[in-house]
């Protein structure tokens, strides 16, 4: 049964995957709000991310995974991702952060 | 992070330090009296200067133009040596707050280190329905890196053909003289070619952009100038933080360009470009015009905040003495039809706001 994370971890989880970029918009994925959920799996001791893409047919699942691995290096120990698919994302998911980021690379939002 | 041999402890000379750059980073390695090594960043909190170039005492790394301290454990600023302190120096700087670059050590020492623009017997035309006009008729102007200078004049004296020179404007030919940048030909360099170098126009009449937001814009010119793209995670609060500086409000980052901007929030752009930019010489052309004294004032510390953290040259060009004020010119030059008519430090400035242009006017005609 998934839990919730203690709020310090969060952050640092969250932290950690702000160094995800996204390399079609080359935003994070925390900002771009493809991160879901954060959860963690007692049965395993192990970090749930639950997360999307901005596209459904994505093949670049492997080297987000990679990235996601290497950001989460020293944070936890072991994690796995749950791909959700529905809610589909949407640009409404953007952080105010990522707004910005977006504008300053010269994406018109 | 990886390790790298610098060289054998004995090679390093008790009170001595070596600049290395790793990883990009650069690092002073330092050697203190009682033997023991330190390593701490290479640069002052003022700008570009290599604190290894300094002197190694048992309190901290001195760097040798303003005297200021770098502990040898933590690398902060602990003190230093500077006694005035200028108005607009900004209290809520996260560096050094000492002030005053007129402490930069003798005038042969600067020169050998910073930038020097050298323009010689300049003499600059136009074409105009009525034919060709020549403006600027052999000009000759040294700018040295920290030295503020004040060109003034009345109107059409060709104060702006020589900041458009400089920076490249096409319509203005040049017909003979030189403009030089530390030695290299500037007559010869495309416009970019001259920014990167470290050359910044800030114009009287900025251009709406209408489509290109000022976030883009900003990250744009200056990847282009340090050849290399900004954290895009740390730019949004870096703009965000050089646009209060300016009472600029925060949404201007999303607006376009000049786009609906009043003239004095369209200064406070060119200014924004300068303290984001850094460059080693600032060709503020009119930057006063159309300023009310709120907005000269914030401008005025920009330009001054600027100057103070990179030891920048200036060079102000305006027709009114009030600027002159709030940043304090080392020289003063006065041009009337195309040249220099006299030259002298900022007591010419007070001539001129009590006499004003007349008397060259009448020994021209």
């Amino acid at each position: 049964m998934p839990t919730s994370l203690e709020p310090a971890l969060f952050d640092s989880v969250e932290e950690g995957l702000k160094d995800v970029i996204d390399p079609e918009l080359g935003v994070n994925i925390v900002d771009l709000g493809l991160v879901y959920d954060l959860a963690w799996d007692d049965e395993n001791d192990a970090l749930i991310v639950s997360m999307t893409l901005t596209s459904a047919g994505c093949p670049l699942t492997d080297v987000i995974e990679e990235q996601v691995s290497q950001s989460l290096d020293g944070i936890v120990e072991r994690f796995r991702i749950n791909w959700v698919w529905m809610p589909p994302w949407g640009p409404e998911r953007i952080t105010d952060d990522g707004r910005d980021m977006m504008r300053a690379i010269g994406f018109a939002i | 992070m990886t390790a790298q041999k610098v060289c054998p402890v004995e090679e390093l000379s008790p009170s001595t330090a070596r600049r290395v750059v790793l990883d990009g980073i650069p690092i002073a390695v330092v050697r203190d009296s009682a033997g023991d090594v330190h390593a701490i960043g290479d640069t002052c909190t003022h700008g570009d200067i290599s604190l290894s170039e300094g002197f190694v005492e048992d309190d901290g790394l001195e760097c040798w133009a303003h005297g200021s301290k770098f502990s040898l454990t933590t690398g902060k600023p602990s003190t230093c040596r500077l006694s005035s302190r200028s108005p607009f120096s900004p209290s809520r700087s996260s560096t050094a707050t000492c002030t005053s670059t007129r402490a930069l050590g003798s005038r042969s020492e600067r020169q050998r280190l910073m930038s020097t623009l050298e323009i010689r017997d300049l003499k600059v035309s136009i074409e105009t329905d009525q034919g060709t006009k020549h403006i600027l008729k052999g000009v000759d102007l040294t700018i040295n890196q920290g030295e503020i200078h004040a060109v003034m004049g009345p109107n059409g004296s060709g104060k702006s053909t020589l900041a458009y020179t400089i920076a490249g404007h096409p319509r203005y030919h040049v017909e003979g003289g030189t403009i030089t940048f530390d030695g290299q030909n500037v007559l010869d360099m495309s416009v970019d070619e001259r920014a990167r170098a470290g050359l910044f126009l800030a114009m009287q009449y900025p251009v709406e952009i209408p489509g290109v937001t000022v976030t883009n814009f900003l990250r744009t010119a200056k990847t282009a100038i340090d050849g290399e793209e900004p954290s895009i995670r740390h730019w949004g609060k870096t703009v965000k933080d050089a646009m209060s500086n300016l009472r600029m409000d925060s949404s201007f980052a999303a607006r376009n360009v000049n786009e609906g901007f009043s003239g004095g929030e369209k200064k406070r752009h060119e200014i924004l470009q300068l303290e984001l930019l850094k460059p080693k010489f600032a060709i503020l052309d009119e930057t006063d015009s159309g300023l009310d004294v709120d907005a000269l004032k914030i401008v005025s510390e920009g330009v001054n905040r600027a100057h103070q953290e990179t030891g920048l040259g200036v060079l102000l060009i305006t027709h009114y003495t009030r600027i002159l004020r709030y940043i304090k010119p080392d020289f003063v030059h006065v041009f009337v039809d195309g040249k220099v008519a006299e030259e002298g430090g900022s007591e010419l400035a007070e001539r001129l706001e009590d006499e004003g242009y007349d008397r060259y006017l009448v020994a021209q005609a």
